[in-house]
């Protein structure tokens, strides 16, 4: 039986000159990943905050916060999280 | 200031440095009247390979120490540390850009007005090599003013005139220096 997160919603600021469509498409690529949201929810001067939702049949959260960082994106928090569990077919 | 646009500026800035330095040697040794041509390439390669090493470094130290402090207010901003991020990998990549550029630009100014002394007597004569580099120099300075004309979208033929008015006037003041007792 395994433990599988399917779905995060992540509250994380980034610098104004990382392009969100670069990042979605680069959270996106993250193994076990299939769908990522970006809100925008505040912008200043230098960065923007925004609301990650991030959907899959086993997010790699370990790979997730990896590239958020490696995107500049400082996490402020997991606002939600959904975990499953996956039991495996009984062998026959 | 994206990385273009400062390498852009550093472009102009010394390639426009680079001309006017080989135009005051080639004059310089002209009106002198004991220069070779031996002298006036290794004195202009010499003023080249300087301005190249003095603009690359100078360019990286001073690009570096300027974004890194951008980088430290912005971590101060969102109090999280930018260190191995893009953000932070993107510092030393443009700052090599606008050094790589800052240091080749003086150096391709300076060659071209340099190259018709390196035909000095196998084709032409040591008057003909200053005439021709003083010309190639003037047209070198015209591109560079017109390509600013270009980028600001203004009158290419008028940045060029006036560049080319730079180095028209450094002639006159050398010329009428000469002619002091």
């Amino acid at each position: 039986m395994e433990i599988h997160l399917r779905r995060l919603v992540i509250e994380g600021t980034k610098p104004r000159e990382i392009s969100s469509v670069e990042l979605a498409q680069s959270l996106c690529a993250i193994h076990g990943v299939d769908e990522c949201e970006l809100l925008v929810t505040d912008v200043d001067s230098r960065t923007m905050t925004l609301k990650f939702t991030i959907r899959g049949p086993n997010i790699n959260y370990a790979e997730l916060r990896k590239a958020m960082d490696d995107n500049s994106v400082a996490v402020k928090g997991v606002d939600e999280i959904t975990a499953t569990k996956v039991r495996k077919p009984a062998k026959t | 200031m994206g990385a273009g646009e400062i390498a852009r500026r550093y472009f102009v800035m010394n390639a426009f440095d680079g001309a006017l330095t080989i135009l005051g040697i080639v004059v310089g040794f002209a009106i002198s009247g004991e220069g070779s041509s031996r002298h006036v390439v290794s004195a202009g390669a010499g003023a080249g390979l300087a301005m190249g090493i003095s603009g690359g470094v100078g360019a990286y130290m001073a690009e570096i120490a300027e974004r890194r402090q951008q980088l430290r207010e912005l971590e101060k901003h969102m109090h999280h540390s930018l260190k191995g991020s893009r953000m932070d990998r993107a510092i030393r990549l443009t700052a090599f850009w606008v050094a790589l550029v800052d240091g080749i630009s003086p150096a391709i100014a300076a060659a071209i007005p340099i190259a018709p002394f390196l035909l000095v007597g196998a084709t032409i004569t040591f008057h003909v090599a200053v005439i021709a580099s003083i010309i190639l120099n003037l047209v070198v300075l015209f591109i560079l003013g017109a390509f600013l004309g270009r980028v600001s979208r203004g009158s290419m033929w008028l940045h060029g005139v006036l560049m080319m008015g730079a180095g028209g006037i450094t002639v006159l003041i050398l010329l009428f220096a000469s002619s002091l007792p």
